[in-house]
């Protein structure tokens, strides 16, 4: 999907899932220079950047009088500490860009601001591809999320956290790059286990086959919190955004009841995605 | 009747040759061979202890066959018989879920399960190779480091792939280092004066190797930061530890082949990836603390960070934790380690006591945490090969009495 908004008559900002390191600002201002970045970050992440980076140059051409403006989702996690960007791999690898780069930056971003009491914030958005970021004094310092979307919590169609040895195990076996590309982003997370899941089902149903899934996003939503928090060092409050109360506050209450051990203010709040884009841009454009 | 116990480690290899006795099991010989086939600063050695001499040799140890057939040396030099020989098995993926017996037809069957720890099987399969070579007449058992795992719940030991290739693969986290958890989790209950069946764990094995974590509840394993194969979960000394997928999957479109990947993440990734110049973590901590070694700092933070995210994670899943286990070389001997592991994990009740962690003793279980830490931060050996003969009795009177 991909995501827009019209700031004016004559403006339009865009979305962009990921933008590496030719992205580290919350808002850039389309021109030549930021064209040719985007079509380098369609090169690095097709399955997540294809669509928003042809709409964006499409609706460019069509209306050349119309100012673009390009919001960045990892441009968030761009100063994340050196021991949580770094892969442990050797040099050589990390020269080629194999970082962690994090997910959902304008929605972490818009919760910091927020929370401004919270100095130790730890921002949860609930939603069919789950991420977290731990936020101290405002900046990123930690995130589930790594270079593409596939890294963390599962999601819909995408794998989650896998042992590495896996991937290799498929292209040994016969699998070509290709079918592995679709198989981790298109026909794994949720839908693998149980057939026409939604995020809503897998928060509310009962039913017994949707138990594994649910089972298993409880599991590790209670272990990502954790890990943030030890990132931290603890939260002043653990808050989760998600699109729709109904779906989430049942989820939520047990998150809360699970962690009743430590004391830790949880907050849950619906999250209107056109107010956190638009707040995204006025704060972006005053950084510029 | 004595058992000759092998434990490969990735990088190392113990030995303990035990006599059976009407009360039990006594050590009579036992030794290691350190950083078996590692690039370090530090120059590889064998050791032996016997009638509380200890024998050291430094010698290049280029792999686990050399090593054990020194061991077999110093064993017939000292005219100490061997009647049985145990050996610990990494991987037995779903084919081996308990010890056994060996058999020309397991053997056989064994061949198939190396892939799945290609630096661990391997290392025992050239050890057992050794063994059938000098002691053919001899028995010999294996125990496998996944059984422990094997009643994971199913939310913790699925991967969010299709069913089809789950079976197909046999896809599961199978979590290692099951004899090392099994022994210490018991140690620390007898030490807390709890049932086993009523605490909370979280036991940290850190390894000159390998490392991992796993929560226990009641003495069963409910999650564990290793997976499919040891390659997952924590940095290590020469492994990447968790990575993206989509990282694996460019570099098979850059041209790798999966093979040269596996060698990449295994053996050249780790703290030895990030440092360049060492993959124990004790040159590092010295680099970075006495030379200001930037990447070696780099190597320890990192290190230590996923070390403590990992605990945090198994700390909120069991809502809090009886006992902070650690174990191991470097969890026993490196006070820094735990230090850094424990800072930050306040939110959960555990609290460090820094005298009492730099004073640990390296021979006993003890307690480094404040007396006001909801969680005791225990540090304590682990004995693995004592498991591994317990396992051989056991399988020997079986096949003598049925």
């Amino acid at each position: 999907m991909v995501e827009t908004f019209a700031i004016s008559a004559n403006e339009t900002l865009f979305v962009l899932p990921r933008g590496g390191e030719l992205f580290t600002q919350p808002i850039t201002r389309m021109d030549n220079e930021c064209a040719a970045k985007l079509v380098q970050c369609k090169q690095i992440w097709p399955e997540e950047n294809a669509d928003a980076v042809d709409s964006v140059l499409r609706f460019r051409r069509q209306n050349p009088e119309t100012t673009l403006w390009i919001a960045c989702e990892t441009a968030f996690f761009a100063d994340l500490p050196a021991a949580q960007q770094a892969y442990a791999l050797p040099a050589e690898e990390r020269t080629q860009g194999y970082k962690r780069f994090g997910a959902d930056g304008v929605f972490h971003a818009w919760t910091a601001r927020q929370n401004p009491q919270a100095d130790k914030l730890i921002s949860v958005h609930l939603c069919g591809s789950t991420n977290l970021a731990a936020i101290r004094a405002g900046e990123a310092v930690d995130t589930t999320s790594g270079y593409s979307l596939l890294e963390g919590l599962p999601g819909l169609t995408t794998c989650g956290d896998l042992d590495p040895s896996i991937v290799g195990l498929f292209n040994e076996e016969g699998l070509s790059q290709e079918e592995i590309r679709q198989l981790l982003y298109k026909k794994s997370g949720w839908q693998a286990l149980a057939e026409n899941i939604t995020f809503s089902k897998l928060c509310n149903s009962t039913s017994a086959d949707l138990s594994l899934p649910r089972a298993m996003y409880f599991h590790d939503l209670i272990k990502a919190i954790g890990a943030m928090l030890s990132s931290l060092g603890g939260a002043d409050l653990i808050y989760f955004g998600c699109d729709d109360l109904l779906n989430c506050e049942a989820l939520f209450q047990e998150l809360r009841a699970h962690f009743a051990f430590c004391k830790i203010k949880f907050q849950l709040c619906e999250v209107n995605r056109t107010e956190v884009l638009q707040e995204a841009f006025i704060s972006g454009c005053k950084q510029i | 009747m004595n058992i000759l116990v092998f434990n490969c480690g990735s990088s190392s290899q113990h030995y303990k040759l035990y006599q059976t006795t009407g009360s039990g099991l006594n050590v009579l010989c036992k030794g290691k061979a350190h950083r078996v086939g590692v690039k370090s600063h530090e120059p590889s050695f064998i050791e032996h202890t016997y009638n509380n001499e200890v024998t050291r040799t430094t010698l290049p140890l280029q792999d686990h066959a050399t090593a054990a057939n020194l061991t077999l040396n110093f064993l017939e030099e000292k005219q100490l018989p061997v009647d049985a020989i145990g050996h610990r098995f990494v991987h037995g993926g779903e084919r081996f879920q308990q010890s056994i017996l060996l058999t020309p037809a397991r053997l056989a069957e064994l061949t198939d399960v190396l892939p799945l720890a290609p630096i661990h099987n391997p290392n025992s399969m050239s050890v057992i190779q050794v063994c059938l070579q000098r002691l053919a007449s001899k028995p010999e058992t294996l125990t496998f480091d996944t059984a422990f795992h094997a009643g994971l719940p199913e939310c913790a030991y699925r991967y969010a792939l299709p069913a089809s290739l789950v079976k197909r693969f046999a896809l599961r986290k199978y979590g290692f280092h099951g004899l090392s958890y099994q022994y210490v989790s018991r140690q620390a209950a007898d030490f807390l004066h709890r049932p086993l069946e009523s605490l909370r764990i979280v036991a940290c094995h850190l390894g000159t190797g390998g490392s991992s974590v796993c929560a226990i509840q009641g003495g069963i394993s409910i999650d564990t930061s290793m997976g499919y194969s040891p390659l997952a979960g924590l940095m290590m000394s020469t492994r990447s530890g968790d990575l993206d997928p989509a990282v694996i999957l460019d570099m098979l479109c850059r041209g790798k082949s999966a093979a040269e990947i596996s060698a990449l993440l295994n053996k050249n990734s780790g703290l030895l990836g990030i440092a360049e110049f060492s993959s124990d973590i004790r040159d590092l901590i010295k680099a970075a603390d006495e030379e200001d070694n930037a990447l070696a700092r780099l190597a320890v933070d990192m290190y230590t960070s996923r070390l403590k995210k990992t605990i945090g994670s198994y700390l909120a899943l069991l809502g809090g934790a009886d006992a902070l286990l650690f174990t191991d070389d470097i969890g026993m001997q490196n006070s820094a380690v735990r230090e850094l592991a424990c800072s930050g994990l306040e939110w959960a009740g555990v609290n460090l006591d820094a005298v009492a962690n730099s004073k640990a003793p390296l021979n006993r279980m003890s307690d480094i945490s404040r007396s006001d830490s909801r969680t005791r931060i225990l540090v304590t050996p682990t004995d693995e090969e004592l498991v591994i003969a317990l396992e051989t009795t056991r399988l020997l009177q079986e096949v003598t009495y049925g």
